[in-house]
């Protein structure tokens, strides 16, 4: 048996194509808007099997699904509405750059780790 | 494509790109050009001390790279389409190949400024084309004779003399920062993109709080060429405090200018601090010549 098995890389894709991939919203997430303008997500999160089985054990519910909130700045709520299951990261970021005058480089950073944040919550799927 | 270019400028290197290429990589003296479909061009150089010879410093160069691609580079004299563009150079070329990518280079001595200058065009799915390798090569500068450093890098350009070094520098999606430091005495750029977000809660003294803070004294806003702006000092007042600042670690003379660009929708600052009195002209200077392209 092999003790370091070296780890997979997984499938890598260019930077072009990953730029033609479109985010779309969990459907699972409700949104609110605010006074402000800004939006605030709601997005439910299933509880950890060590958290869940403890809950359990001093007599909670079985099914253990937590309801967060992210509530999101301007710029977030700005591109969070660019969002609409057509557009591709690569339209989303011309956008971005265009509505607040940005350079291109500039955009695709802040776009990109903005998306790559909200894939790790669960709150979009890229397809 | 051809007829939009911008213009580089890094550690006392000048060129011109097409517009749609973009910086990929800064370093030290360094810089990585890509388009959409990836890196098109490296540019590398630095000072030489002693004699210079082609053929050395091309072995010592393709000795860094990896075994297989080491084999394939060959050096070639320099060919009919680029040595109009390499004339003020004492130049070399070189091709190498790797199993995905061909590359094909120069590598060029200044025999004013003693700089040796690497620079290669990798020719992958999309080549660049011939004629827009002779174009950046004719636009290579890497000296000025008035005593001043040009810096433009995405959409900032400064004119900085050239006994400031650039010490530190910071491109973040929204904010770019350059610190020179000639001395102990720095001066820092700043860039911010997005102002309209950033003064949407507050005005241009407030932001300016947030950048930095001199104190007791308070910032004095203004305007400069129809630009709001926001000006902030500090400095020792009486002859002993004077005398002390030379012996305190921390600068006790001290500005910051910021003004917004409402059209860019951007805002420009920079901030100077040192222990002696700040230089008033070179400053102006680098305000007057700090600006957004």
């Amino acid at each position: 048996m092999r003790l370091f098995r070296k780890k997979s890389k997984g499938p890598s894709i260019s930077r072009a194509e990953a730029l033609d991939r479109i985010p779309d919203k969990n459907v699972q997430i409700s949104e609110e808007r605010l006074d402000s303008g800004e939006v605030v997500i709601h997005y439910p999160v299933t509880m950890r099997p060590l958290f869940a089985g403890l809950v359990k054990r001093f007599g909670g519910p079985e099914v253990q699904i937590q309801t967060k909130k992210l509530q999101l700045d301007a710029l977030g709520t700005s591109v969070w509405a660019l969002i609409d299951g057509k557009c591709s990261v690569r339209q989303l970021i011309n956008s971005f750059a265009t509505t607040h005058q940005l350079e291109p480089r500039e955009a695709e950073v802040a776009v990109t780790q903005f998306l790559r944040e909200l894939g790790r919550r669960g709150l979009i799927g890229i397809r | 494509m051809l007829n939009r270019w911008k213009e580089i400028a890094w550690y006392g290197m000048r060129f011109k790109i097409p517009a749609d290429w973009q910086l990929s990589q800064i370093g030290v003296r360094y810089l990585s050009i890509e388009n959409e479909l990836g890196p098109v061009m490296e540019i590398k150089w630095a000072p030489v001390k002693g004699k210079f010879s082609h053929s050395t410093h091309l072995k010592q160069l393709s000795a860094l790279q990896k075994r297989q691609l080491r084999k394939s580079v060959k050096p070639e004299p320099v060919s009919s389409d680029w040595a109009a563009a390499l004339s003020d150079f004492k130049a070399s070329e070189f091709t190498w190949q790797s199993h995905s990518t061909r590359g094909r280079g120069a590598l060029m001595y200044c025999p004013i400024c003693r700089n040796v200058t690497l620079i290669q065009f990798f020719q992958k799915r999309s080549n660049p084309s011939q004629a827009v390798s002779v174009d950046i090569l004719a636009s290579i500068r890497d000296h000025r004779s008035d005593g001043q450093i040009l810096w433009a890098a995405y959409d900032i350009r400064a004119l900085v003399p050239e006994t400031y070094q650039l010490e530190s520098y910071r491109f973040e999606a929204g904010q770019y920062e350059l610190d020179f430091a000639e001395g102990s005495q720095h001066v820092i750029l700043y860039r911010w993109s997005m102002a309209s977000v950033l003064l949407d809660k507050q005005d241009l003294v407030q932001f300016a709080k947030t950048v930095a803070s001199f104190g007791k004294a308070e910032p004095i806003a203004g305007t400069i060429d129809g630009h709001d702006m926001v000006e902030w000092s500090t400095s020792p007042v009486a002859d002993w405090q004077r005398q002390l600042s030379r012996f305190k670690h921390k600068a006790s003379y001290c500005w910051l200018g910021l003004w917004h660009l409402e059209a860019q929708n951007r805002i420009l600052g920079v901030k100077a601090e040192g222990k002696k009195p700040l230089d008033t002209a070179v400053l102006d200077h680098i305000c007057t010549h700090y600006e957004i392209v």
